[in-house]
């Protein structure tokens, strides 16, 4: 049931070494270099890299770069979920179906884990991918919206540190936050 | 008992502070560094009234010094502790106040995340547009706003039960609490004549007075109008962050008078009565101590008679007369008074219909204020209604049309607010006949119910 980001052989594609790969794209769409925190290379498309803010302003001040672009901050893993999004979003770019939009992302954000949406959205925070980020957000608020106290500790694995005493008084300081709180 | 455990401690910062001193003079034997250091409380003060809550949240170097060595921001987020702070309050942004409330009770971490003040601000300012009461903090302006019965500041004993709180740690940021004393006030007001009983005195003849007197009803400094005459005073002291919702405030130049500064020797004081209009109100001390006896609106005192329409009120005309002859009687009482004595720094809070008498233990200087929130809104409203208005609403001009005022001020200034008041009102009395405060509080073996300290 895992997502297809999260599929070995997918992964696989993407991560082949860029020298292997450089004879190959020569005909296709140009591709970009980029180089994880824990020392994957991707090949990108340049369309999708482009998506990247980040990645972006650094072509931007060095346009004919050929360099691999390391991304200190971002691991291979959330990064090819990353890529995935990204590159559904490119098509609307060309085809604004606001729906069709809507529809494709709540079905990229639905087959995630909360790990998979909660490690991908510091990725796309780092690379200034707006859309992502708040698309990510919005399913982390939506997962945990009127959720009960137990639901959310056991939903983040969350230690609960207060007292009983502690946590009666906040009940009582909160008691108008507890009228419409689903039942788990 | 439950009273006790409601007196709200506000001395945040004393902890800290008290931790680098012991450090720093156990390393240091230097005296000089150790006399600086002892004057801390005076000197140099962050002003502590703002809401900028630390909520015991350190910088991170801090963590170096602590032996548990936990970050509680950590275990108290689970999976979103590789989040940065500001990506925390990203996910926040998208919940409504009402997920935020009981986020705030997941753990330390999320308590501290979810009341960072620009959140509320947002959801004030979306929700409820340019219609808010701003109540000493955002989160609170938005409780207040959206669940009017809920309007507490974050202090449940304010709220609903309508019961006498003693607050310590409130005013400690008033500069009055450092500076009033007689001299300083003599110096300050000058020719300046306040109301005392009868008549108008300057506060250096007053004082001569005072200083001399021993009588049983000494003549009591009582002025509604001193921060108009005197604005250095009003300047140095400020209303309580829970008593900031203030109604008649939208009447501007027409509301009843409402603030005193209350001077006057041991002795002075007075006997029992019910604040004016319905209102409640919050008494601080500045200098001396007071003692306070109170009883719920539905208990008359003993000794106290007051006239059908309540226009009038029978009683021993001195408060020792009442103490000699009453007092010992209401410790036999079914339902007896709550008594406490506020002392400099303190404050207590009067519920609206309360009775009550004070009486100086010793001089005290001390500023009081009456006002209408959402939660006394129909009360006062239904009190200015009364068909002996003319008689009973009290420290305004035109008493008889005060009401009609005041229901259209408000009206327009907050619409809609007195109907949902009604509204939660006649729900809330439709839901529930439970005890009353006294029939839950007072069993046989309780004994004396009364604040202790």
């Amino acid at each position: 049931m895992s997502s297809s980001a999260e599929n070995p052989t997918l992964t696989a594609e993407i991560t082949k070494p860029s020298t292997e790969i450089a004879t190959e794209t020569a005909q296709s769409a140009k591709k970009i270099t980029l180089k994880t925190s824990d020392d994957q290379i991707f090949e990108v498309e340049e369309s999708v890299a482009m998506e990247f803010a980040t990645v972006k302003s650094f072509f931007e001040d060095a346009p004919s770069s050929t360099d691999t672009v390391p991304l200190p901050n971002v691991p291979a893993k959330p990064f090819s979920q990353v890529i995935e999004f990204c590159k559904e979003q490119i098509k609307f770019k060309a085809n604004p179906d606001e729906t069709e939009k809507k529809r494709s992302n709540s079905e990229f954000v639905k087959e995630k884990t909360n790990e998979d949406l909660v490690e991908m959205i510091p990725v796309a925070n780092y690379l200034e991918i707006k859309d992502l980020l708040d698309v990510l957000n919005q399913a982390v608020a939506d997962r945990i919206q009127n959720r009960s106290v137990e639901y959310v500790r056991s939903f983040f694995g969350i230690d609960n540190d207060f007292t009983s005493e502690e946590e009666a008084l906040l009940r009582e300081e909160h008691a108008w936050a507890f009228e419409d709180v689903d039942e788990d | 008992m439950n009273l006790l455990s409601r007196t709200i401690k506000k001395k945040r910062h004393k902890k800290p502070k008290t931790k680098t001193r012991n450090k720093r003079q156990e390393t240091k034997e230097d005296p000089v560094e150790q006399d600086e250091l002892g004057e801390d409380t005076e000197g140099f003060n962050l002003k502590t009234s703002a809401p900028s809550n630390t909520y015991g949240v350190q910088p991170l170097g801090n963590l170096y010094f602590s032996s548990g060595s936990i970050n509680s921001r950590n275990t108290g987020l689970g999976n979103l502790q590789i989040l940065t702070d500001e990506l925390v309050l990203d996910i926040l942004g998208f919940l409504d106040g009402t997920q935020l409330g009981v986020l705030a009770t997941v753990s330390k971490s999320f308590y501290v995340f979810t009341n960072h003040e620009p959140l509320w601000r947002n959801l004030v300012l979306d929700k409820l547009n340019g219609e808010f009461l701003f109540n000493g903090s955002w989160k609170s302006t938005y409780i207040a706003g959206i669940y009017p019965l809920f309007d507490v500041n974050g202090c449940s004993s304010l709220k609903e039960p309508n019961r006498p709180v003693l607050l310590e740690g409130c005013i400690d940021n008033w500069a009055a609490l450092q500076k009033w004393d007689k001299d300083y006030l003599v110096s300050v007001c000058g020719d300046v004549k306040f109301a005392a009983g009868p008549v108008e005195m300057r506060l250096q003849e007053y004082f001569r007075y005072s200083d001399q007197v021993r009588e049983e009803r000494p003549l009591y400094l009582f002025d509604p109008k001193f921060a108009e005459k005197v604005p250095v005073l009003d300047s140095e002291y400020e209303v309580p962050l829970y008593f900031r919702e203030d109604l008649f405030s939208v009447l501007g130049n027409e509301r009843p008078d409402y603030r005193w500064v209350i001077i006057g020797p041991a002795g002075s004081g007075s006997s029992f009565h019910i604040d004016p209009n319905s209102t409640s109100a919050w008494n601080a001390v500045i200098k001396g101590s007071k003692k306070w006896v109170l009883f719920p609106p539905d208990v008359i005192p003993p000794g106290v008679y007051p006239s059908p329409d309540g226009a009038e009120v029978a009683c021993p005309v001195s408060i020792i007369e009442w103490f000699m002859n009453f007092y010992g009687a209401t410790k036999n009482l079914k339902r007896r008074p709550i008594e406490c004595i506020c002392k400099a720094g303190e404050v207590i809070f009067v519920p609206n219909g309360w009775w009550h008498l004070v009486i100086n233990l010793e001089e005290s200087i001390a500023i009081t204020q009456n006002y209408v929130s959402r939660r006394n809104l129909l009360n006062v409203l239904d009190f200015l209604k009364r068909p002996n208005a003319g008689e009973l609403v009290s420290g305004t001009r035109d008493r008889v049309n005060l009401h009609d005022k005041f229901e259209n001020a408000v009206e327009s200034t907050f619409p809609g607010t007195i109907d949902r008041l009604v509204q939660k009102a006649e729900e809330k009395r439709a839901q529930e006949k439970k005890p009353s405060f006294w029939d839950s509080v007072t069993d046989s073996h309780a004994g004396a119910f009364k604040f202790s300290f």
